[in-house]
């Protein structure tokens, strides 16, 4: 899952790059070499698109519709056979998986404003000019992202488990008894280890767009007699919304695709089981419980909900965009 | 201009990853072709994994008395901790080896997908008759046999006998006596006369099997499943009145937490199977002396009968082609005085052998000094005969078992251990119905 994301989280910063060269394509048809290049450079990506994407898809899809199955009780019996909508029935009536479901929606909740506002409220800080060290305090909101997942769930970890955090053992000192792990706060908790590593790239995504407003504009607001609050809430936060959006899509798919944090986290509490996040369902339906049918009928799903938002959230801006003139 | 053409650092670089690629893969491939050959021959090596103590041991006793028909041992780690991935990916991989131990509770699993073999033919008389009824229970499925069972785990009630003593108490005969000796321990002394485990799916399994619960049932070519029948229903309700009146540590088991109460004598007693002797033992070095068994309480009325907690039990791999040898040698290793004196020999297992045959010797590698010189053998021996046979596992039990722990976690947040059963048979459904499996609830 993760270089998937990853990948397409990229996708934001060269956004507005592309928008703003598109309207320039309207070319003369393109020559021979022309289109060899095309060829050449859209190949990589065609290749890797095919295989790492769609032909999985494909597969899972197919997959969903077919199970091991044994009749009766069966002992010895087993045989591979299209299922219908057995799987897709079976999930869909396992409360675990709805569930599972309610957390990440509740997670996505927390963790989506959260991360947005801040990162928005740091851009904006960074693109005003009001930060000092401004490269300085750039790069060290930066560096978490560049820490892989799993390192940075092991600490927090670290941090989190009683007995052998300095901060638990710090809060203790100054009486304020505050478990990590309590049913309560398993969602909090979670979402700091998303904010501390995921806040910096929002944030950087959100400058450079801040930084591509033509200047004219700004000074016009100041001339005008907009304070820096004003400009920024009236003048530079609307010229981003597509990237606002974008990050919000990529936000929202990140967040139900969230598996590395309670799938290390489950090792230090029973009260994440196996089945924590949808992810984590597929992951145990796959791995523990031998059920690929019923793994890829999960998957299905989830994609399908994935698909289904960023549609909702593409759908949502470019309305609002054909609104304003 | 260079006319001798140097290799450039590029192309070093270039034919050094190609070299390495091709040896790895090479190296890679001659290796599974010579292992799964070796699986496949007949005449070759029979091949064994088990996560149990000892059986290294065992495995060298076997290969030095019989060096014509040797024995391939390797270790693995127990089911929940990644043993049952393990077989089964071996298993769908066509490289099992020949035999594998398993628990109980994970072998209608491994029968239904195939791992396991069917080995009712291959169960000779001698064999039928050296295990009781009490054992082959455990090893059989709709009158098929699966499995061929190592040992007994009548549920057995440790206490420190000194901290009762002390506080006048008598050891408890009946449920509701341990109630009552609960209460008067721990008004008198602030201590819990045991343990309740949210982690131990086969402990609160072991009491709804002595209250004559059935989780699950074959009745007419149909799983019948009912986490919450009548006897359950009162098994849950009366440990759930327990920790409710606070009588109980609430830990998991193997926790450090509970560890320490057992060593600091803030609990009284263990609620475990034969096997588990041994490694209290080993865990609390420092109650030596002052510990004591005793038969695990009754709910009174009619014949006392036993509970099983955690048995193993050894089968043969659906691909295995070797199956008769690997029958010689489990009737060998479940059978033989040698066996048993082999396994056991490390002296650090209180293991009870399902055969008649073998409690003698092994009674005699483990040193009770711990439980006072008491007979610890001659009383499980007695309790063995109480053991309730036809209980029936799920067919995946793990997920089944994964689904009840999350559920006890979080009895300090308000759930019940019934609403917890609950729970985990609604997690349980979907998954065998998803099997094509024909389930219904009772």
């Amino acid at each position: 899952m993760r270089p998937v994301t990853r990948a397409a989280r990229t996708a934001p910063a060269t956004g507005p790059a592309h928008t703003a060269t598109g309207p320039a394509g309207t070319a003369p048809p393109p020559r021979r070499s022309q289109r060899l290049a095309t060829g050449v450079l859209l190949g990589p990506f065609v290749l890797l698109l095919l295989t790492v994407f769609v032909v999985p898809t494909l597969y899972a899809v197919y997959l969903s519709f077919f199970s091991t199955t044994h009749s009766g009780l069966g002992f010895g019996n087993a045989e591979t056979v299209f299922a219908g909508a057995r799987n897709y029935a079976a999930v869909l009536s396992d409360p675990s998986f709805t569930r599972g479901v309610g957390v990440t929606l509740l997670y996505a909740l927390v963790f989506l404003p959260a991360v947005v506002a801040g990162a928005l409220a740091l851009a904006l800080l960074f693109d005003s000019g009001l930060v000092r060290a401004r490269r300085l305090s750039q790069t060290v909101l930066f560096v978490p992202h560049a820490v892989p997942g799993i390192i940075g769930t092991v600490i927090w970890l670290y941090l989190y488990t009683p007995g052998i955090s300095p901060v638990v053992g710090f809060l203790d000192d100054v009486d304020v008894r505050v478990d990590f792990f309590a049913l309560h706060m398993l969602v909090p908790s979670l979402v700091n280890i998303a904010l501390w590593s995921g806040l910096g790239y929002t944030t950087v995504i959100f400058f450079a767009a801040l930084r591509a407003i033509p200047h004219e504009l700004v000074e016009a607001a100041a001339i005008d007699g907009a304070g820096p609050v004003r400009t920024a809430l009236t003048i530079k936060v609307p010229l981003i919304r597509a990237t606002l959006a974008t990050v919000v899509i990529f936000t929202t798919i990140g967040a139900l695709q969230l598996f590395t944090e309670p799938m290390l986290l489950s090792k230090a509490t029973p009260l994440i089981g196996p089945r924590f996040t949808p992810n984590m369902y597929i992951f145990d339906a796959a791995f523990t419980r031998n059920n690929y049918g019923l793994a890829a009928a999960a998957s299905v799903l989830l994609l399908a909900v994935c698909c289904l938002l960023s549609f909702a959230v593409t759908r949502g801006t470019t309305r609002r965009k054909k609104v304003r003139p | 201009m260079n006319t001798t053409r140097a290799p450039s650092r590029r192309g070093v670089l270039a034919a050094g990853l190609w070299t390495a690629l091709a040896t790895g893969t090479a190296g890679a491939t001659s290796a599974c072709g010579s292992a799964s050959a070796a699986r496949r021959d007949p005449d070759g090596p029979l091949t064994f994994w088990s996560a149990l103590r000892g059986t290294d041991a065992l495995v060298a006793a076997w290969n030095a008395e019989h060096p014509d028909d040797p024995v391939e041992f390797d270790m693995m780690t127990s089911g929940l901790a990644g043993g049952n991935a393990k077989l089964s990916n071996a298993a769908r991989a066509g490289n099992a080896p020949d035999i594998v131990s398993v628990v109980d509770a994970d072998l209608p699993g491994f029968a239904i997908d195939g791992v396991c073999a069917d080995v009712t033919d291959l169960v000779t008389p001698r064999l039928r008759d050296q295990l009781g009824p009490e054992a082959w229970t455990n090893a059989t499925l709709d009158g098929r046999v699966y499995g061929i069972p190592l040992d007994l785990g009548p549920m057995m009630f440790a206490h420190r006998a000194d901290v009762l003593r002390e506080h006048r108490i008598d050891v408890p005969e009946t449920w509701d006596d341990f109630r009552e000796a609960g209460r008067r321990l721990k008004r008198r002394s602030g201590i819990d006369l045991a343990t309740f485990h949210p982690n131990a799916y086969n402990v609160l399994a072991c009491h709804a099997m002595q209250a004559g619960g059935r989780w699950f049932a074959i009745e007419d070519d149909s799983w019948v499943v009912d986490f919450l029948d009548a006897p359950t229903r009162r098994v849950a309700a009366y440990w759930q009145g327990l920790i409710d009146e606070d009588l109980l540590l609430v830990a998991p088991g193997s926790s450090q937490e509970w560890l320490s109460a057992l060593a600091r004598g803030r609990v009284a007693g263990h609620l475990v199977g034969p096997w588990g002797l041994a490694a209290l033992a080993a865990s609390v070095p420092g109650g030596a002396g002052k510990w004591r068994v005793a038969p695990v309480p009754q709910w009174g009325g009619g014949r006392p009968v036993v509970g099983t907690d955690g048995v193993s039990l050894h089968v043969i791999t659906e691909g295995s082609n070797r199956k008769e040898r690997a029958m010689r040698f489990l009737e060998w290793l479940s059978t033989t005085p040698e066996a048993i004196t082999a396994r056991l020999s490390g002296g650090r297992s209180s293991l009870f052998p399902a055969a008649r045959g073998l409690v003698e010797p092994a009674s005699r590698q483990f040193d009770p000094a711990y439980y006072g010189g008491q007979d610890l053998y001659g009383l499980v021996t007695e309790q063995a005969r109480l053991l309730r046979t036809g209980w029936v596992w799920g067919p995946r039990m793990q997920a089944t078992a994964t689904s009840l722990h999350q559920g006890l976690a979080r009895l300090p947040y308000g759930t019940t251990v019934a609403g917890a059963l609950e729970a985990a048979e609604a997690e349980t459904l979907p998954d065998m119905r998803s099997l094509g499996l024909s389930v219904r609830r009772s």
